[in-house]
């Protein structure tokens, strides 16, 4: 036997002596630990849920624990009820990780159940967690994501807003929506303790110009309540909300304990005392749309075409194509199902369908037949094209 | 051009590669362990991972690979004497059979990634940046300025990387790099200087402590220290992650040692988390691995995982048994295939699963 042999020889030895040693160092038994429970076979309640899935799958060493946990995400006891309900994700902003009431629009069933729109499946390098398991913690968020941890003697807070504190809407919200940690005394929600509030224009409630606005319907059950906008139309402004709990009229609890309402930016509200308003803003400003047609008219129609000499005049004279754009009827009557003169196969404008609007490639010079449009002045900008098209794309609706 | 000039260019270019950097090279910490050399010799960053060097890339082709095919040229990453690049896609077929519960299986892409380094100032002062492309899209990595000094043996390096502690295993679900947190998932930001050269590696960072998110009113400071000798290398780590919530606290040891055609790898770590007020937690993570190279381009896997979570509670420790086999057929690339039994606490599932696994990785 040669050096060599007697050195693989060695180490087939160690190997087998080491591997048949370790096969001998097995996991626990799990016996300082309580008796583990069936996937989903507990409460839908934030302590069970810590308890069976929080703290075994996601509280782990290396994971969402201490002061190294990834994303600053900690889900160990004392910090995830905080750090989940009513708090914009870091992965993607726009969403809560919990929103008390609709778990589908919650990031932590989004990661648990691999649907995110960012990032892997949570729990990471490990199987998914049960769907049982999941739809427990589904239910606690349908239930309004309560802490059942919290004392009784403790008041009550606010957990949630929607709109969320401090964003800048595109839209007009279709409700107000503030969740509690606890049961409400619904009658205590009404036209004077939850209010909304216009600034007047100027971005601040300190000048005395603010406007109430009234609400459809206010409403509350157990944890919720909401402040209903259907058909009131609300202005671009900054919106203030307001959740009274001092003053004459107050929100309480079932125990006719005041809200503890002071908000400095992240839920839940109060300072630990009974008494103090919520209050938090959300700015709305929606875009301008320039696809309609009295938009087009105006920006494309008039200034490009419906010059004299082109497509407008006196009733009677001789329009190009016998087509008329001087105002937003007669372009309307020119141009939707209108066959084109030129290519009779198309129509100026097809609703819906602008690749085969013949308005459309004229003006982006792709049409069989004529010149691109506008003959003088230049093509028109690609923005201004893009409002035709996406006029045509909704319907082309006068 | 016949085999055994492929080997001739291949070691010359290795050697010049040796010659120029003053030290040496590779992708895994066992590779490091056999050959006697830094991780920094093969990768660009000091603390291993990321982009090949020159020696990297070399070696790769003409000593990890069983054959070299195509142009004898050798690739070196290097695209201008400026702009070097590099690249990862790693594809997988995962099958995960836990009690209780369906087995499932699945494949794709776990990740491709994609590295470019400028030399503003060749050896002196680089811009590396390393993104991910798939899945979901790009996503940064790190992206770093990395000053040298004119010995090329000290540097400091500003911007968002990957810490270094204990062995830098590709593996992310071993327990040391799961449980210590320092892994390929997270990244932070801050400032890095250290000294690299002959038998020694230092390197001291001081970051954010925000684990990719969350702003944090305190810093994680993070030292890690190795020694290389031919046949063995030994290190320890330190970490301390000031939070307002309460702090974490590691430390660690690690080291390789070579029998024969045997890398043996070790790492210990001890971590402290305080989770609430006056509570810590002190938890125990531990790896035995050893790496049975047969020719260059065989490697034969065997480790062992340890992890007690809680110190505190008793039979609440897992163990993770793998065995993998790598196989590296031509350059460029490299088939993995594995088992690994998962052996825990009985009360969750999860920590009893069996896997296994197969992989490929193309990487230049």
């Amino acid at each position: 036997m040669n050096l060599s042999q007697r050195r693989n020889n060695k180490n087939i030895i160690s190997l087998t002596s080491i591997s048949l040693f370790l096969a001998a160092c097995t996991g626990g038994d799990g016996s300082g630990l309580p008796p583990g429970l069936p996937p989903g076979a507990f409460g839908p309640n934030f302590s069970e849920i810590q308890a069976n899935v929080l703290t075994p799958t996601c509280a782990t060493t290396g994971c969402h624990q201490g002061a190294s946990a990834p994303l600053g995400l900690r889900l160990d006891p004392a910090a995830s009820y905080g750090m989940l309900v009513g708090v914009p994700s870091s992965e993607a902003s726009s969403v809560l990780r919990v929103t008390p009431g609709d778990p589908n629009s919650s990031y932590l069933i989004q990661k648990l159940e691999g649907s995110a729109s960012v990032g892997a499946q949570m729990p990471l390098n490990a199987p998914p967690v049960e769907q049982a398991s999941i739809d427990v913690i589904r239910q606690w968020i349908t239930d309004g994501a309560i802490d059942d941890r919290v004392p009784s003697s403790a008041p009550i807070k606010v957990t949630s807003l929607t709109p969320i504190p401090d964003t800048a809407l595109t839209a007009a919200p279709a409700n107000i929506v503030a969740m509690f940690d606890r049961e409400l005394d619904v009658s205590t929600i009404n036209m004077m303790t939850f209010v909304l509030e216009a600034s007047g224009g100027d971005g601040s409630f300190a000048e005395n110009n603010e406007t109430p606005i009234t609400a459809a319907n206010i409403s509350a059950t157990a944890t919720t309540a909401t402040f209903a906008l259907t058909g009131v139309a609300l202005a671009d402004d900054t919106y203030r909300v307001r959740l009274f709990g001092s003053g004459a009229s107050i929100v309480m609890d079932l125990d006719a304990s005041a809200l503890d309402g002071e908000f400095s930016g992240t839920f839940p509200s109060g300072d630990d005392v009974a008494g103090g308003d919520f209050e938090a803003s959300f700015s709305l400003a929606v875009p301008v749309n320039t696809a309609t047609l009295d938009a087009l008219q105006a920006n494309v129609f008039t200034p490009s075409c419906a010059f004299s000499g082109c497509h407008t005049g006196p009733t009677g004279s001789v329009l190009p194509a016998g087509m008329d754009l001087g105002n937003a009827d007669a372009s309307f009557a020119s141009l939707v199902g209108v066959a084109s003169l030129q290519q009779p196969s198309l129509q100026r404008v097809t609703a819906n369908d602008p690749e085969n609007s013949y308005l459309v490639q004229k003006v982006e010079g792709t049409a069989a037949g004529g010149q691109r449009m506008p003959l003088s002045g230049g093509a028109l900008d690609q923005a201004l094209i893009d409002d035709i098209r996406q006029w045509i794309s909704d319907g082309a609706n006068r | 051009m016949n085999t055994n000039n492929h080997k001739l260019v291949g070691l010359i270019l290795t050697l010049l590669a040796l010659l120029a950097s003053g030290h040496g090279a590779y992708a895994e910490p066992y590779l490091a362990v056999q050959k006697g050399m830094q991780c920094s010799s093969c990768h660009s960053h000091p603390g291993g991972g990321g982009k090949r060097t020159v020696y990297g890339n070399v070696y790769a082709q003409s000593e990890l690979a069983a054959r070299h095919v195509g142009d004898s040229d050798l690739w070196t990453g290097e695209v201008t004497k400026w702009l070097s690049i590099g690249g990862n896609l790693r594809a997988s077929f995962v099958d995960v059979d836990t009690p209780n519960r369906s087995g499932t299986s699945d494949s794709g892409f776990d990740r491709g990634t994609f590295y470019l380094e400028v030399g503003l100032i060749p050896n002196r002062l680089s811009v590396y940046v390393d993104e991910q492309f798939s899945p979901d899209g790009l996503e940064n990595r790190e992206a770093y300025l990395r000053l040298n000094s004119k010995n090329t043996k000290w540097f400091v390096t500003a911007g968002e990387f990957y810490l270094p502690f204990g062995l830098r295993l590709q593996d992310d679900s071993a327990f040391v790099r799961q449980a210590s947190g320092i892994n390929f998932a997270n990244t932070d930001r801050g400032l890095q200087g250290g000294y690299n050269a002959g038998p020694w590696s230092t390197i001291a960072s001081i970051t954010d402590g925000s684990g990719s998110g969350q702003d944090s009113s305190d810093n994680q400071f993070n030292l890690t220290s190795s020694y290389v000798q031919p046949g063995w290398h030994a290190g320890a780590s330190i970490n301390v992650n000031n939070d307002d919530a309460g702090d974490r606290e590691m430390f660690g040891v690690f080291g390789g040692y070579k029998t024969g055609p045997v890398a043996w790898l070790a790492e210990f770590d001890v971590i402290s988390d305080d989770i609430a007020p006056g509570v810590t937690v002190d938890a125990y993570a531990g790896l035995l691995e050893a790496n049975w190279t047969i020719r260059g381009e065989n490697n034969l896997k065997f480790s062992y995982d340890y992890l007690d979570p809680n110190t505190d509670i008793s039979e609440d420790h897992q163990v993770r048994y793998s065995l993998v086999w790598e196989h590296s057929p031509l350059q460029f690339f490299q088939a993995r295939i594995g088992y690994r039994l998962y052996d825990g606490i009985p009360q969750v599932d999860a920590q009893n699963r069996k896997v296994i696994f197969a992989e490929v990785h193309f990487f230049f």
